[in-house]
């Protein structure tokens, strides 16, 4: 098995104007996989669809080599999930939270996650809706690295909280998973976070993966070309064009994918002028690859 | 995993199962005394009167036990989107099996509360030798009544979804219609009690509240 996560043809519907469809995707194993997308694009719900919480309309999806929905409790018990809002029952204390989450996993680490409590500093007889923001957020991390999990599902983990706590939490997660080679699916809209600890990136808008690919590529692949005198006609070119702007007199912007610095030549054959060559942040990247899908969907509807 | 769940039900639950408990067991000895004390009730014919009015108010205090803790202790998940649950590695029927067996567990607190009130009352009321008192069954009785209440309650909480409370209250409603209409309708009242009838006397679990609940008897 070479994928820990393998998504085909998905679909699902949610009321009258938000659908998933024919969603592919794949993360492989090991991986760190970033799964970007602003908000209400579908990532909580896909996220929702592949640990069996709902049921898909069509396609398949298989996590950790297990059939979900259908298997989905097999693949729940080698998962560490972490949702993008408390799901915890307000009235139980921190301890008797843990004491209830161990019961259900054979693999829960009684040391490490007394460990982690002690690192994150959680007071063992704080009610959980008592919890700060931050306090929850930890303990929603230390129940997902107890239970020693091969693939962690993270939804948003640190949205909402402060620099601090999203550091502690941060490198209590890359710290396990530098320790046990687990897979990493995090999804989240904070694109700078992504780019300091994915190495391969979903982007996912209204409901369709509209790029995925391993980080390096995904951030060096796509570039801002300033041209002067650019082809008008849609000549066929070596790499991919993502949008067309006009600038200033006979100058145009170009965003551009699948870019190598061999490419320059190109231009020459085309009578046209490269004047500069723009490496986008993976924010810009992200941005620009949302708007080419966009477009793209807008041309044809 | 049935030891923490009952922990948490207990924990979410524990009000209103000590309110029930504390009802059921007080309600036999109240009934008995103001019988006894304000009433003057002496002769075995209104012995088991009073008894038939302690086996009905026992029947209530289950039902409702058992209604509240299933309507509550839906809540707990529902609040959350049933996340958490549907995040943790099992089956749903084993998440029902278990959510099913603590609250088993829990209502035979309320149960407990009918049998040692009803103990206790029919000790005070020195019963003639031609009377038994049946506190051991009322409490079963009320047990079972409990469960099948719970079950009802849960089972409409898991079909209705969020429209639980709107549907709840179009079935207070109904019933409540019903009642009204079998008093003010005379030409409806056999019609409505035959309804009834049939809901509760024909076979299946309903049964439970059919017959004579009481605690005193020949």
């Amino acid at each position: 098995m070479s994928h820990a996560i393998a998504i085909d043809a998905l679909s699902y519907r949610a009321g009258q104007h938000f659908a998933i469809r024919d969603l592919n995707m794949r993360v492989p194993n090991g991986a760190i996989y970033g799964f970007l997308g602003p908000n209400g694009s579908g990532k909580t719900t896909t996220i929702r669809l592949l640990l069996g919480m709902l049921p898909p309309a069509d396609g398949s999806i298989t996590v950790l080599g297990h059939d979900v929905p259908s298997h989905a409790h097999q693949a729940l018990a080698r998962i560490g999930y972490v949702p993008e809002r408390l799901h915890l029952y307000p009235m139980l204390t921190v301890s008797e939270t843990m004491r209830y989450h161990a019961a259900f996993y054979a693999h829960w680490d009684v040391a490490e996650a007394e460990r982690l409590r002690r690192a994150f500093e959680l007071r063992e007889e704080q009610r959980v809706g008592r919890l700060s923001k931050g306090e929850a957020g930890k303990l929603m991390m230390l129940l997902a690295l107890a239970v020693r999990p091969e693939l962690l599902v993270l939804d948003e983990p640190t949205d909402g909280l402060d620099p601090v706590v999203r550091r502690d939490v941060l490198t209590a997660l890359l710290e396990y998973v530098s320790a046990r080679g687990a897979t990493v699916l995090i999804s989240s809209h904070l694109v700078h976070e992504q780019e300091r600890v994915c190495d391969w990136i979903g982007v996912l808008d209204g409901g369709r993966l509209v790029a995925e690919m391993p980080m390096h590529a995904f951030r060096s692949g796509i570039k801002r070309l300033r041209i002067v005198g650019a082809p008008v006609s849609s000549a066929p070119t070596p790499f991919g064009i993502l949008a067309r702007r006009p600038g200033a007199g006979r100058e145009e912007e170009w965003v551009v994918r699948d870019w190598r610095d061999d490419m320059a030549s190109w231009f020459r054959s085309t009578d046209a002028a490269l004047r500069e060559i723009v490496d986008l942040d993976l924010e810009e990247t992200f941005v620009e690859t949302l708007r080419a899908a966009r477009d793209a969907s807008g041309r044809a509807a | 995993m049935l030891a923490q769940t009952l922990y948490l039900q207990w924990k979410w639950n524990r009000d209103f199962l000590a309110f029930f408990t504390v009802v059921a067991f007080v309600a036999p000895l109240i009934i008995l005394w103001i019988a006894l004390t304000h009433v003057g009730v002496s002769s075995p014919r209104e012995l088991v009167m009073v008894g038939g009015i302690i086996g009905v108010t026992a029947g209530v205090v289950a039902v409702l036990a058992g209604l509240t803790v299933a309507w509550h202790g839906y809540g707990i998940d529902e609040r959350a989107g049933h996340t958490y649950a549907l995040s943790l590695p099992m089956t749903r029927l084993r998440a029902l099996g278990l959510r099913a067996g603590a609250a088993a567990l829990l209502l035979a607190l309320p149960a407990m509360g009918i049998w040692i009130g009803s103990m206790l009352a029919a000790a005070k009321a020195n019963l003639p030798p031609t009377l038994e008192s049946y506190a051991g069954s009322l409490a079963l009785r009320g047990l079972l009544a409990s469960w099948l209440a719970h079950a009802c309650m849960f089972g409409l909480r898991y079909a209705a979804g969020r429209r639980a409370k709107a549907v709840l209250a179009a079935l207070i409603i109904l019933g409540g219609t019903l009642a009204f209409l079998s008093v003010a309708a005379p030409a409806l009242h056999d019609p409505i009690v035959r309804l009834g009838r049939f809901l509760i006397d024909g076979p299946g679990p309903f049964g439970i509240l059919a017959g004579r609940w009481t605690l005193i008897d020949v």
